[in-house]
């Protein structure tokens, strides 16, 4: 396979499965939504276009039957009647001023009476007049309960559209002419006029599909129907076709917004889920590493505790069992270590003792019958060699079965004068001042030879630090609810590295240490339930600290 | 109710002939009340100033005129009935007047027959001078003809570019003054050799209150030049409908003949819309002159507000009357009183310096100095505050100019 997925863990499978279970009902509420509401808006605005369009249909058929009704009262006249039967061109005064009266009217540019031919007879207003075109018998003809409509006839030359109207005049029931109202075609195509949206919808008169007028009275454009009324007279509709796209453009610009809202929101969720799963995986994987360090026995790895909730409790849960781990098993070790290094301590001392004493013994009776002054000398190296390995032995057997400590209150004071009178010999020799300050009622519950001898062993190795001489200092006082202890002298000091391997057995920078010495020392400490912490600058000096639980009385205070 | 106004201007007059002893008998028909009733009350100052006018000349032969002003209220058979009633009942030596050109077409044709002339003063249809014209039809102040001829005179020297044709749209009202308008102007823009596409005519009823679909045609077809040829109240009410779209902003504007009418002004006083080309037949800030100023003076300390063209136009129609009288030497010689208005000359207010209006002896038609101007703010003439600037003045050409009809 040339593309290899990366191997999920459980919790960004989680939250992909979770991004897809998401993305899916976004994407079908998205398509679904987007079909309804285009439905939606044709449905309400064809239901909502088609009642308004038969509204004004009705209005524009009430137009025409007004209009008839006025032709049915001219044609009735007596007057009327005659003007046909003379046969004079010359129109009664009084039919005159009833048909003058009736061009009052903006709707009516004039009213003709006509022969059965159809040529105008008579005109009123005379100067309106019509020049018979040839397209006049091209006109759409529909004859409605006895009344013509010819018409529309459309703007040209310009001048503007209008439609005959007329209505035969009888004398008994014989047709003798025709009396026809030419009227604007804008007043009717006006009716219409509230029903266009600029840009949106333009409504058009419609006669027999193929004459087509604006609601302004000009020749329209075929366009898309969206609403249409019944036939209002035989022929002629209302249409409401789309006048521009300006209906289009929010539409669609309202889908596309949909649909970018979708894919951002699709954009958004990945990208959620994507950050969450990395920062899931940021706190669980470190866990893993952890859990599968200690499994290999390394208590050294820590986690990050900064997590959130319940995430954070179990990083400082697995902390904090990793340090009790890493204790229990330490002090586990240790305790068969040392049982281990009694026992073999124990074996050694026996087994080199014995010789020794022996050796001793016959060292000491040779010496005593020896007169060469020569050989009594290396007696006298011998033997002291003899008390110096006799010496190790003791110090070894010390730190691998240390007595255990005989508990009671010190007054911290009496121990550091003790060991400053044992040491002052010593100072002196080496230009060393000793200084003792500190709270001189201070106590402690600690075994005393053991405190004498930790404050002493801390002593000779601060002397042995100041070879050109200095001062070394004994405080005492309490810190935060313990005793602290401070043996600090102005040395050369240790670097880094040799602080870091001050307590192991057998580790010294001097010629002639066993390297047992702070080992002890730091073994005493604990035993007696203290912490020893030791600070130390090269070519500064060294300080080295002990905290001791304070006795109960002085708690008290 | 018959709303009538009798003015009798007694002149003093010198006894030139015994005709002259009685006074001239003159009918006036203007609409007082209703649409475009402040014509008809600005023409009855107007006519009452001419007649001062006349009467502070008492030794230059001027008859005295019996002057009765009725109120069409805009209506045609009202119109008629009243002419009937004026030559046939009160024996009216003229007649005068009429704002709409189809009730002016109505009384001419009734005129014709008579022995009574007909001096309009309001009315602009060209048919009255050309194929409706008779012998007793008179017309003294400019036809919208010759407003058309200085359009297209306009529209040759502003607009006619660099080889694309211009897009003109035409709206006008529905009635023959509109038609006559907008077959005027086509044929001078051919005779002045401007390319132009008509991109649609529109014809809305006359007092139209609704031009919004009109407004939304005229758009939908982006032409350069809109000539709209309204007047009055209606193209007061198109303007305020148009300023509320960018009509004014998309093209340029024009009316040449009634646009600039104080009237319309004073009406859409600040909406009006700046930069739109306008005129009218007669203005209260051009020509500069004397005359014309003290007219526009007199009319406001008579009737506290500057006057409409129409106003200048019955002054005209009462001095010409006055003028040819005295050229004929009386009423009862109808033959020459017509050839008197023939060669008419007379000095009037919308005059230039140097120039006098005349009338062409063929077609009974004043010939007149038509200034088109810009819209320009200025607050000389309140209420109105903006008026025409940045005028061009047509002189009128040496004869009445003949366009042949177009079929119906």
């Amino acid at each position: 396979m040339w593309l290899r997925l990366p191997q999920l863990n459980l919790a960004r499978r989680y939250l992909w499965g979770a991004l897809v279970a998401a993305l899916i009902p976004l994407v079908l509420i998205s398509v679904a939504y987007d079909r309804y509401s285009v439905n939606l808006l044709q449905t309400l605005v064809t239901n909502r276009l088609s009642s308004n369009v038969e509204a004004v249909a009705a209005r524009m058929s009430s137009y025409i039957s007004a209009h008839d009704t006025r032709l049915e009262n001219i044609a009735d006249l007596r007057d009327t009647t005659l003007f046909f039967e003379s046969q004079d061109p010359r129109i009664a005064d009084q039919l005159y001023d009833l048909l003058l009266l009736e061009v009052e009217s903006p709707d009516i540019y004039a009213i003709e009476l006509q022969g059965l031919d159809g040529t105008a007879l008579a005109t009123v207003p005379t100067s309106r007049a019509l020049t018979r075109s040839a397209e006049f018998s091209t006109l759409p003809f529909v004859e409605v309960d006895g009344t013509d409509i010819i018409g529309p006839a459309l703007p040209s030359n310009g001048r503007p559209g209008w439609i005959l109207i007329r209505r035969p005049v009888s004398r008994q029931q014989e047709v003798i002419g025709y009396v026809a109202i030419r009227s604007r075609l804008a007043s009717i195509t006006e009716l219409a006029g509230g029903l266009e949206e600029p840009g949106v919808l333009l409504p058009q008169l419609t006669v027999f599909d193929r004459i087509r007028v604006t609601p302004v009275g000009t020749e329209a454009s075929e366009g898309v129907v969206l609403a249409q009324s019944t036939q209002f007279i035989p022929g002629w509709r209302l249409n409401l076709v789309e006048g521009g796209s300006d209906l289009d453009e929010p539409r669609r610009r309202i889908r596309y917004l949909i649909l970018l809202l979708a894919i951002v929101s699709a954009v958004g969720l990945f990208f959620l889920f994507f950050k969450m799963s990395q920062r899931l995986s940021g706190y669980l994987t470190p866990l893993n590493t952890g859990a599968q360090a200690i499994a290999s026995g390394d208590f050294s790895v820590t986690v990050n505790e900064d997590g959130p909730g319940e995430l954070g409790a179990l990083a400082r849960s697995y902390n904090r069992m990793r340090e009790h781990l890493e204790k229990l098993i330490a002090s586990r070790v240790d305790s068969e270590r040392r049982a281990t290094l009694g026992d073999m301590a124990a074996g050694i001392a026996h087994e080199i003792r014995n010789p020794l004493t022996t050796v001793a013994a016959t060292l000491h009776g040779l010496s005593r019958g020896e007169k060469d002054a020569e050989r009594q000398d290396m007696y006298q190296i011998v033997g002291s060699e003899l008390d110096r390995v006799e010496e190790t032995i003791t110090e070894f057997v010390n730190f691998a079965k240390p007595r255990a400590p005989e508990i009671e209150e010190v007054l911290v004071r009496d121990v550091l004068k003790s060991v400053k009178t044992l040491i002052s010999a010593s100072a002196h020799e080496h230009a060393i001042t000793i200084s003792v300050s500190g709270d001189s009622t201070l106590r402690i519950n600690v075994d005393a030879a053991q405190l004498r001898q930790i404050i002493l062993n801390l002593s000779l190795n601060a002397i042995q630090a100041m070879t050109d001489g200095g001062q070394l200092r004994f405080r005492c006082y309490q810190d935060e609810g313990q005793a602290k202890l401070v043996v600090a002298d102005n040395g050369h000091g240790m670097d880094a590295s040799v602080l870091g391997k001050l307590f192991r057995p057998f580790f010294t920078t001097r010629s002639g240490g066993t390297g047992l010495g702070l080992p002890i020392t730091n073994q005493l400490v604990e035993a007696n339930g203290g912490k020893l912490h030791v600070a130390s600058v090269p070519g500064e000096g060294t300080t080295v600290s002990i905290h001791f639980p304070l006795a109960a009385g002085m708690r008290e205070t | 109710m018959r709303a009538m106004q009798t003015i009798v201007g007694l002149v003093a007059a010198l006894q030139v002939g015994a005709a002259l002893a009685d006074p001239v008998r003159v009918g006036c028909l203007y609409p007082l009340t209703g649409p475009g009733g402040l014509y008809g009350r600005d023409s009855a100052i107007a006519i009452d100033m001419a007649l001062e006018d006349l009467a502070a000349r008492p030794d230059q032969g001027y008859p005295d005129l019996d002057i009765v002003i009725e109120d069409t209220r805009s209506r045609t058979l009202r119109s008629l009935q009243m002419s009937r009633q004026f030559i046939e009942d009160d024996g009216m030596d003229f007649l005068c007047g009429v704002v709409s050109s189809n009730i002016a077409l109505a009384v001419s044709e009734f005129v014709e027959d008579t022995n009574v002339i007909f001096i309009g003063t309001d009315h602009a249809s060209p048919r009255l001078t050309s194929t409706a014209l008779h012998e007793n039809y008179f017309r003294v102040s400019n036809g919208s003809r010759q407003s058309m001829l200085a359009g297209a005179q306009y529209i040759q020297r502003h607009f006619q570019s660099d080889g694309e044709p211009l897009n003109i749209a035409f709206i006008g009202p529905d009635y023959d003054y509109g038609y006559q308008s907008w077959d005027d102007l086509t044929a001078f823009l051919e005779r002045h050799d401007v390319d132009f596409n008509i991109v649609g005519t529109y014809w809305p009823r006359l007092f139209e209150t609704d031009y919004s679909n009109y407004i939304n045609a005229i758009l939908a077809q982006q032409p350069d030049i809109v000539v709209n040829g309204h007047w009055g109240l209606d193209l007061v009410t198109f303007i305020r409908q148009a300023n509320q779209t960018d009509l004014f902003d998309q093209v340029a504007f024009m009316n040449f003949d009634s646009g600039g009418n104080f009237e319309v002004l004073a009406q859409l006083g600040d909406d009006m819309p700046l930069g739109i080309v306008l005129s009218a037949r007669h203005h209260v800030s051009w020509p500069p002159t004397a005359a014309n100023s003290q007219f526009v003076e007199r009319f406001f300390e008579r009737a506290n507000r500057y006057p409409s063209y129409a106003a200048e136009g019955a002054y005209t129609g009462i001095m010409v009357i006055a003028e040819a009288v005295r050229q004929a030497g009386g009423t009862d010689d109808i033959d020459a009183l017509r050839a008197a208005l023939r060669t008419l000359e007379i000095s009037l207010p919308e005059d230039p310096e140097g120039f006098r209006s005349r009338m062409d002896p063929d077609h009974h038609q004043m010939l007149q100095v038509q200034a088109i101007g810009r819209t320009v703010p200025d607050a000389r003439f309140a209420p109105a505050t903006i008026q025409l600037g940045e005028w061009e003045v047509f002189p009128p050409p040496e004869h009445w100019p003949e366009l042949p009809p177009r079929n119906e």
